[in-house]
């Protein structure tokens, strides 16, 4: 792993559990240290350095404080690209995706499109929530010290797990414009 | 983004849009999505006795050229049999729809739609 990942960047553990506070604390400490007006007086060089680095530690906030950003970065540091490629789902949850998204757009036919709305709403996050758990249970245990596990296998999971999770951001995403487009109506 | 002709077309008159009975021994669904974008496209198709199919269904949850591609695959396979309808390539796709480098892998997907449909077909078969 690169000694300017990420996680180094931003003084914390490699984990898929992150401390929220303690990520914005760090974040901020360090893009005060490294801010640009510091270095008003500075050689170019130093200026650049700067500017790189601020640029990098943005980068770094935003792909650690989302827990899908970050689960793909995790597989990146064990060398896992995912590709466009990547079409091979479960069925089975395939047909619940379009279950859900036919669900979706049908809510205007309820007598109360907002509540059969936030149904399926709090199904999506109830789903996303169980995906960001079995994330952190495998994360846990590839990223352990214990060396009999198969982690190739586990690194499979996340990527199952992973894949998953895009259509669920997706479909949330999906959720929340409908939502604005229900509530300007009324 | 600027959208083909072809593409308006298809998107706002999609062609052979709705489901066919899963149960039907004749008829084999096609279920595939993409993560990168959370599209989901299911294709089902209806084959007659000597091998040729006489119908074909889909739906699509997806970005406009994605309810293109499978719109333009069910009016491609009508009449086809099942080997024909198999050569279909996302290149003759993405060609006839004129679609642009960043929408390739939506006919990459309705490829997969109509093979994993004729591939459950023959699964029911035997």
């Amino acid at each position: 792993m690169t000694p300017d990942n990420y996680f180094n960047l931003l003084a914390l553990p490699i984990s898929f559990e992150i401390d929220k506070n303690k990520l914005n604390d760090n974040y901020h400490e360090i893009q005060k240290s490294i801010h640009p007006d510091n270095y008003a007086n500075s050689s170019d060089a130093e200026r650049r350095l700067s500017v790189q680095k601020t640029a990098q530690v943005n980068d770094a906030l935003a792909t650690l404080k989302d827990p899908l950003k970050r689960a793909i970065y995790l597989l990146s540091l064990h060398e896992i690209e995912l590709s466009a490629q990547d079409n091979k789902m479960d069925p089975m949850f395939l047909m619940e995706q379009m279950e859900l998204r036919e669900n979706l757009s049908q809510i205007e036919k309820h007598d109360d499109p907002l509540s059969a709305l936030d149904e399926i709403l709090s199904d999506v996050q109830s789903k996303i929530k169980n995906l960001v758990k079995n994330l952190a249970e495998l994360f846990q245990q590839i990223l352990s010290d214990d060396l009999s596990l198969d982690r190739e296998n586990l690194l499979e999971q996340v990527k199952s797990q992973v894949l998953k999770m895009q259509f669920l951001n997706r479909l949330q995403e999906e959720c929340l414009n409908r939502e604005e487009d229900l509530v300007n109506q009324y | 983004m600027a959208y083909s002709d072809k593409v308006l077309d298809h998107y706002e008159n999609p062609r052979n849009v709705g489901t066919m009975e899963n149960d039907d021994k004749g008829v084999g669904t096609g279920m595939v999505g993409a993560p990168a974008c959370g599209d989901v496209m299911r294709l089902q198709i209806k084959v007659d006795e000597n091998g040729v199919i006489e119908d074909a269904k889909f739906k699509t949850y997806g970005c406009g050229s994605a309810i293109a591609s499978s719109s333009l695959v069910t009016e491609w396979v009508k009449g086809k049999t099942l080997d024909e309808a198999g050569e279909i390539k996302n290149t003759d796709i993405a060609e006839e729809l004129a679609l642009p480098p960043v929408k390739i892998h939506c006919s990459v997907l309705a490829e997969d739609a109509i093979k994993a449909a004729i591939t459950d077909y023959k699964e029911k078969q035997s």
